[in-house]
Parts: C-alpha cells; sequence; structure tokens
C-alpha cells in the first residue's frame, strides 16, 4: 500500500529540482530529439516528393503542336459564291442571247430558270408589263445592223 | 543548461531556420517559374493558333481570287463605268433600230439598305418585239442591278414606247 509520502517523494522526484543528475532530461532527451527530428524530416521528404511529383505531371505532358482555329467557317462563305455566280452565269447567257436576238443574229433561246439562284439573291423587282419570252428572229423592225459575236462578251467592267 | 550545449542549440536553430528559408525560396521560385512557364505556353499556343489562322486566310484568298474577280466584275467600281455602259447600250439601241435617249442618271447615296447605286432613266420606242426584247434584256444586265420600274405603251399600230428604271450597284473594290 502506498503512502502519501510514498507519492510525494515520487512527484518531487519528477516535478522537484533535480540535483545529482548528469543533464536535464526535459531539454535534451536523445532518443525524443532523434524520433522527432527524424519523423518531421521524413514529413518534409514526402511533402516534397509528393509536391515535386505533381509538379513534373504538370508540366510534363505541355504540348505547344495543339491548334485551336477559333475562326474556323467563320468567314468566306462558299455556297453563298457559288449561288451568286451562277446566278451570274445565266444572267450573261440570258443576255448574250437577247443581245443577239435584238441584233437578229438568231433565234432568242430562253435561259431555264435555276431556284437556288432565285432564292439566294432575288435583286430585280417584278415590272409591271411582262415581257414577251420567245421572239420571231425574222421581225421586220429587227435590223441585224452590227453582228456580235459571242466570243467578244466577258464578265468584266468592260462588258459591253 | 551548460554552455556548450546553449551552443548548440543556437547553432541548430540557426541552421533549421536557413534551410526552411531556402525551402521557402525554392518553393516559390518554383511556383513562379511554373507559373511564367504556363503563361509562355498559352502564348506560344495563341501564336501557333493565329498562325494556322493566318495560312488558312492566306490560301482561302488565293484560292477564291479568279471567284472574287468575277463577282466583283459584276458591280460598277466608279461612276466612270456607268459612261461606257450608257455608251454601249445607245450603240446597242442604235444597231438594233431602237430610238433610246437617256432621260436620268443619276448618283443614288448609300442608305441603310440599299448600297451606293447609278439610277438610269431609258425611254425607247421602236417595234414591239424590239421593244420588248430590249427591256428583257435591261432585266438581264450581267452587272448586280434591279429594274425598279418598266411601262410600256403602245404608241400606233407596231409602235411601242418603254420607260425604264435601273439600278446598278457601285461597289469600289
Amino acid at each position: 500500500m502506498m503512502s502519501f509520502n510514498h507519492f510525494k517523494k515520487k512527484l518531487l522526484g519528477i516535478f522537484g529540482k533535480r540535483e545529482g543528475l548528469l543533464f536535464d532530461k526535459d531539454i535534451m532527451h536523445p532518443a525524443r530529439d532523434w524520433f522527432f527530428v527524424i519523423f518531421a524530416g521524413l514529413i518534409f521528404l514526402l511533402a516534397g516528393g509528393f509536391w515535386s511529383v505533381s509538379v513534373y505531371t504538370q508540366f510534363s505532358n505541355v504540348s505547344v503542336t495543339e491548334v485551336s482555329e477559333t475562326t474556323e467557317g467563320g468567314g468566306y462563305q462558299q455556297g453563298l459564291v457559288n449561288s451568286a455566280l451562277l446566278e451570274l452565269d445565266q444572267r450573261i447567257l440570258k443576255y448574250n442571247n437577247l443581245k443577239s436576238t435584238i441584233l437578229g443574229n438568231k433565234k432568242y433561246v430562253p435561259v431555264p430558270e435555276v431556284s437556288e439562284a432565285e432564292a439566294s439573291e432575288p435583286d430585280e423587282e417584278a415590272v409591271e408589263v411582262p415581257v414577251e419570252e420567245e421572239v420571231e428572229t425574222n421581225d421586220e423592225s429587227a435590223t441585224p445592223a452590227t453582228p456580235v459575236s459571242e466570243s467578244e462578251i466577258v464578265p468584266t467592267s468592260d462588258f459591253f | 543548461m551548460s554552455t556548450k550545449t546553449r551552443k548548440i542549440l543556437i547553432i541548430s536553430i540557426i541552421s533549421v531556420l536557413v534551410t526552411m528559408g531556402f525551402l521557402g525560396y525554392f518553393f516559390s521560385e518554383i511556383r513562379a517559374q511554373g507559373q511564367l512557364l504556363e503563361e509562355q505556353i498559352n502564348i506560344l499556343t495563341d501564336n501557333n493558333s493565329k498562325q494556322a489562322t493566318n495560312a488558312r486566310v492566306k490560301r482561302e484568298v488565293l484560292e477564291t481570287s479568279s471567284e472574287r474577280e468575277q463577282l466583283a466584275s459584276s458591280f460598277f467600281k466608279d461612276e466612270g463605268d456607268s459612261i461606257v455602259f450608257l455608251t454601249e447600250i445607245e450603240e446597242l439601241a442604235k444597231n438594233s433600230g431602237l430610238k433610246l435617249r437617256t432621260e436620268t442618271l443619276d448618283k443614288v447615296p448609300a442608305s441603310d439598305t440599299v448600297l451606293e447605286s447609278i439610277k438610269v432613266v431609258f425611254v425607247y420606242d421602236g417595234p414591239k418585239s424590239l421593244v420588248f426584247n430590249f427591256s428583257e434584256l435591261m432585266e438581264s444586265l450581267p452587272y448586280h442591278s434591279r429594274v425598279e420600274s418598266l411601262n410600256l405603251r403602245q404608241i400606233v399600230d407596231n409602235n411601242w414606247e418603254g420607260r425604264l428604271t435601273v439600278f446598278v450597284t457601285i461597289k469600289s473594290s
């Protein structure tokens, strides 16, 4: 049975003056300090390694060859251009036919209409009086004064 | 605590602080270099993208030059083209036997809905078929044009008169 005096003696042994000891274990404890330092170093090492690996993986797969063309398909409208060119060609053909007819070279052949071209660029308004689509070339009034060949017709500003 | 112990303690603390300082410096330096690398990569990617777009546009310009020129030819480039146009139309009418006079030749300024254009009013008379064919020819001008109005009336038996207003668009290149 432990008495009060025995406890007091033990507590004094712990918290009391350390007279007679070779060193103070509160300040320097080799086993504790070694364990603490090695543990802390290990933590630092693992954290640093983890961070290094994450940085490496972040930048190891960097590629600058990827090209993102953000303006793809936003500029030139090929379909609209083709439609306009088709209508222009038809107008040129019709114009040449009518010109030849007026100058008495040949009979006017109506140009078949293309709905796509009409739908894309309807730039002519309806006239008040419909115009005949076919005219006899041997009309007495259609005087063939200066025959014009089709080869001289080119779609430029000097078209006429 | 002995003097030697205190010295060792102080040296240890200083060593730890210096080591921590170096580690912190290295850490911040690596982060800064990483951010710089990311920015440079973004700039390089943008640059590559612009170069690719530029190359594509150049290729498109070269490939489409002929059709764009063809389209551009369907517009009056300036008012001078209208003189050539009038001369040719008058020559055509003269050669075909039509009496033609140009009543109006105006430049119409551009508005919100209409491009700048040349307004021409022709008055012509002659045989019916010729007047009708000429009217249709004016509707089929190989230009970006529109016929605003066309009035046809019979003067005498087979003699008709036409009055046609046509707009031809001007588009300077």
